[in-house]
């Protein structure tokens, strides 16, 4: 059998063959030639391997296609619902932070000029202003309470306006008992809320690492069926070539065409493109779903590190500033302290429960042991931070934050200021220069994952290239 | 019309392919492989192109994103820290007061240098967030004051409230100004790049696919070529140009419809996720710009309590000063180089009153959402009447503003949320016409393949 001429078909003479006029499936029943007409699809002549395969590969790029779209929207929203929630709960620990400060600082003010009205003052004249303070800085108080715990605000604010308009009615006890209320709130629903919210979120940073991870499993996925399908496709034109080649082959070359897989016959170009052009696609996949994917654990990871170590620097710079205002009201109450004259007003001791079930204990402390008691806020937060806000590494320093705590008067406290002070300086001055390092970092990690992804999707294009060229260079090939 | 049957009797002519694989030869590049080469070519670069591009606009689109985050943080931290040392003054004026009428002169100076020096550390960070080159000559110059009040010059500490004044209306604003100018410039310059963006997104994804669809396309008339070529001469003699019904055979016309379809997905691509970048790059701005008008307005009503609750205690104090209470001497000084030389000294209530009138200022810019136009005419009634801040006119225009700013901040808080979801909607719609267009491009490439496919499965003779 001798192969001649150059036609577009892949056997000439077997495709034209199947063509023919005298084709028996093409006489009608009067033995005449029936009139053209396209296959109808729901005729068996018409599901031939290459349809079957082009079907299959087209439907299933499309389907990927639409079902990818689809998936990743739907992954894409509960991603960003996710990062959403996480910035809320970030920010609501940044606002909590700064508030807490704020909070301290105002109860300290309104402790000073409650000591400076009980030294100066009348007793209704020392009560008014005494109010007014204390209502101004149990405003600062409920703002925070909106942020860390909104579910207390509204008893809150009952109970405390019922205790200032005691206070204005003569109950002397009420400025101290407000302030152990206060405590009660932060060591009861605050703390509450805020582990609730820490519990959440070192889930959520999982869960949202999942979920990515997920979104880009099925994202390449889906590419390598998109271009898988059109590859298939490809396939089937082929394999509907050799089929049609071997139905209308004569008897001696039939026999001669050898159709196993590991035969010369069979890797002729075309098919070698296919199964190369499929094989650079999945390596494109597999850069798409693992090179990505290490790198976004990597950005994670930088991401988490420049917000956690950007929380710290905004929160070490407004726990300095409420630091230096308290030190400003602790020289001023000690200095008022010291000159209280003998006529001045004593508050009533007050006993209240810091917890329930705990026992009652006398809540009020000097006014200058007060003030330097919310300074305390400001330096258990540099505490912290000056050992990364590890609980690991800052538990000696919070151990010994609460022995001195009890003695603030004492030696301890002088000296543990001064060494938490300057290790929170050091440590915030080595953060805000790696704050500049990790941002580069994250930048060139970024660039180096768009270039993963890129070379995955160039990959898969360039299978499907390849598989296309090596279908077009079979009817190219020499012939005889 | 396919090629026709051999005769076998025939002598083969000489094998028309036997250079199929020597480029160089001029029979290599027959019709097919040109247009194939082309539109592989095209295909190929556009994806290099297009993801290099890709990848270098998305690098600058996140490093302006990120100038974008630092200056709007910056704002609100300048916002912010003005109104913490603004407190911080107001308290270490009161407390200078305090020490005025009540301390003799060796506490009083005691007194008053720990809390000059603890005002002027706030002061720092308050030049930190706006103008961190001027903090070295403050921190120089506020050692100074310091130092002469230890040896007896009883004007240091308004001298050192003259600074902070200066410095104020100085560098901090002119940088504050220079970061204001900025911003929106950054906002125009990312969405500016976020549509370059998308706009070669489209094209390169149009190019990519429409290089397969001219490979497609070189391939048919490939085909034509041929089978004109070997066609018998009355075949050949038959019209075939673009507008004869033999021209369009299914694959063509496949060819013809992926195109439009593909077009259609670059248009889908380019115009309707243009559109969706916009309306994303609008609500943004409007969502940031709320965001700024809630931050810096919680940090002014929180320090107006706070310096609200010093008001009544410096007048108490100045209510009980003695024959006997110190007085600061009056000093004078320029507010910036080239003024006129102004008395700065004012008396401590009323310095209070109007370190406290600064959040009152803002506040009343907020509730008219920080516009100029709109707060223009109730900036001037400010600044008329600020200068007698314990008038009745001030402290009615002071109710006035502060009730207008509680009820803006309930409703800014709703419009935050609202223009959350209307975010998150837009980032959705955005999404979704991008699947579309690409879903469209992906069409088109398939519907021309499956024209190729049908154009050898047609009904045949």
């Amino acid at each position: 059998m001798r192969w001649r001429g150059v036609t577009d078909q892949a056997s000439p003479d077997l495709e034209d063959a199947a063509a023919r006029l005298e084709a028996p499936e093409e006489k009608g029943p009067d033995g005449r030639g029936r009139s053209l007409r396209w296959p109808r699809p729901w005729t068996r002549e018409f599901w031939t391997i290459d349809i079957v395969y082009a079907a299959i590969g087209v439907g299933l790029s499309i389907v990927s296609t639409v079902l990818i779209a689809y998936l990743s929207a739907g992954f894409d929203r509960h991603l960003h619902d996710q990062v959403v929630e996480m910035r809320r709960l970030d920010s609501v620990f940044r606002a909590g932070g700064r508030e807490l400060f704020e909070m301290a600082a105002a109860s300290a003010q309104a402790r000073t000029i409650e000591t400076y009205l009980e030294n100066v003052a009348g007793d209704d004249q020392r009560r008014t202003e005494t109010a007014a303070a204390i209502a101004l800085s149990l405003r600062s108080f409920k703002t925070y309470l909106s942020i860390l715990a909104p579910d207390a605000l509204p008893s809150f604010t009952v109970q405390t306006d019922a205790w200032l308009k005691a206070f204005l009615a003569g109950d002397d006890t009420m400025p101290a008992t407000i302030r152990a209320s206060i405590v009660r709130y932060i060591n009861g629903p605050v703390a509450d809320a805020n582990n609730a919210r820490a519990a959440r979120r070192n889930a959520l940073s999982g869960e949202i690492a999942a979920t990515r991870n997920t979104r880009d499993f099925w994202r390449s996925l889906g590419a390598f069926f998109q271009v898988f399908g059109i590859i298939f496709a490809i396939c089937g034109q082929i394999a509907g070539r050799r089929a049609r080649a071997r139905q209308f082959a004569p008897p001696d070359l039939k026999r001669r065409l050898s159709t196993g897989v590991f035969t010369r016959d069979f890797w002729t170009i075309d098919v070698i493109a296919v199964v190369a052009g499929s094989i650079i696609s999945l390596a494109g996949t597999i850069a798409l779903y693992f090179v990505v994917v290490s790198y976004h654990h990597a950005i994670d990871e930088t991401r988490g590190l420049i917000n956690q170590q950007g929380m710290q620097i905004e929160l070490t710079h407004a726990a300095n500033h409420a630091y230096d205002d308290m030190g400003l009201l602790e020289i001023w109450v000690s200095d008022l302290n010291a000159r209280r004259p003998d006529g001045a007003h004593v508050p009533p001791d007050v006993s209240f429960k810091p917890m329930e079930g705990e026992e009652a204990a006398p809540v009020e402390l000097p006014p200058q042991i007060y003030v330097r008691s919310r300074r305390f806020f400001a330096l258990f937060w540099l505490a912290r931070m000056a050992r990364d806000n590890d609980p690991q590494k800052f538990a000696p320093l919070i151990d010994e934050f609460y022995r001195v705590y009890e003695d603030l008067e004492g030696p301890g406290y002088a000296d543990y200021t001064q060494r938490v002070r300057s290790e929170a300086a050091a440590k915030l001055n080595e953060i805000e220069r790696a704050q500049a390092t990790l941002a580069g970092e994250l930048n060139a990690l970024e660039v180096r994952q768009t270039l993963a992804r890129d070379t995955g999707g160039l990959l898969q294009l360039l299978g499907l290239l390849l598989a296309f060229a090596g279908y077009l260079a079979y009817y190219k090939r020499p012939r005889l | 019309m396919s090629a026709p049957l051999p005769d076998p009797s025939v002598p083969a002519p000489p094998a028309a392919g036997g250079n199929w694989w020597k480029p160089w030869r001029r029979d290599f590049w027959a019709v097919d492989v040109v247009l194939g080469v082309i539109g592989l070519a095209i295909s190929l670069v556009a994806t290099v192109l297009v993801f290099y591009l890709s990848s270098g606009l998305d690098a600058a689109i996140r490093s302006k994103a990120d100038e974008a985050q630092a200056l709007n943080a910056a704002l609100n931290d300048n916002a912010r820290s003005l109104f913490d040392v603004s407190t911080t003054f107001a308290m270490q004026r009161s407390m200078e007061s305090y020490a005025d009428a009540f301390a003799e002169t060796s506490d009083r100076r005691r007194l008053n240098d720990s809390a000059m020096a603890l005002a002027a550390r706030a002061f720092v960070a308050y030049l930190a967030a706006t103008a961190p080159e001027a903090i070295n000559g403050f921190e120089t110059d506020a050692a100074r004051l310091l130092a002469a009040y230890g040896q007896g010059q009883e004007d240091a500490p308004l001298k050192l409230r003259a600074l902070t004044s200066a410095l104020m209306d100085g560098p901090s604003t002119v940088a504050n100004a220079a970061k204001n100018r900025r911003r929106p410039q950054v906002a125009e310059e990312l969405s500016g790049l976020r549509r370059e963006r998308d706009h070669l997104r489209a094209a390169g994804g149009f190019l990519q696919v429409f290089g397969l669809i001219l490979a497609v396309a070189g391939h048919v008339a490939g085909r034509k070529q041929r089978t004109r070529q070997h066609a018998p001469p009355e075949i050949r003699a038959l019209p075939s140009h673009i507008f004869t019904r033999r021209f369009w055979t299914i694959d063509v016309v496949g060819i013809a419809i992926g195109t439009a379809i593909s077009l259609s997905g670059v248009a889908v691509l380019f115009f309707v996720v243009d559109a969706h970048q916009r309306s994303i790059d609008e609500t943004r701005h409007q969502l940031d710009g709320r965001e700024t008008l809630i931050v810096v307005s919680e940090a002014a009503f929180r320090e107006y309590d706070r310096m609200a609750m010093l008001e009544p205690l410096v007048r108490d104090i100045e209510a009980r000063r003695s024959p006997a209470s110190h007085v600061a001497p009056g000093v004078r000084s320029a507010w910036s180089p080239g003024d006129d030389i102004t008395a700065i000294e004012i008396p401590p209530v009323d310095y209070v009153a109007v370190r406290k009138s600064f959040p009152v200022y803002w506040l009343m810019r907020m509730f008219h959402d920080n516009v100029r136009t709109r707060y223009a005419e109730d900036e001037e009634r400010f600044h008329r009447i600020v200068q007698r801040p314990a008038s009745a006119e001030y402290l009615a225009m002071e109710a006035d503003i502060l009730v207008r700013a509680r009820e803006r901040m309930a409703g800014l808080a709703a419009e935050r949320g609202s223009l959350g979801e209307a975010l998150s909607a837009s980032e959705r719609n955005q999404s979704r016409a991008r699947d579309l267009g690409a879903l469209l491009l992906l069409i088109g490439l398939v519907l021309t393949f499956a024209g190729n496919v049908a154009y050898y499965k047609r009904p045949r003779r």
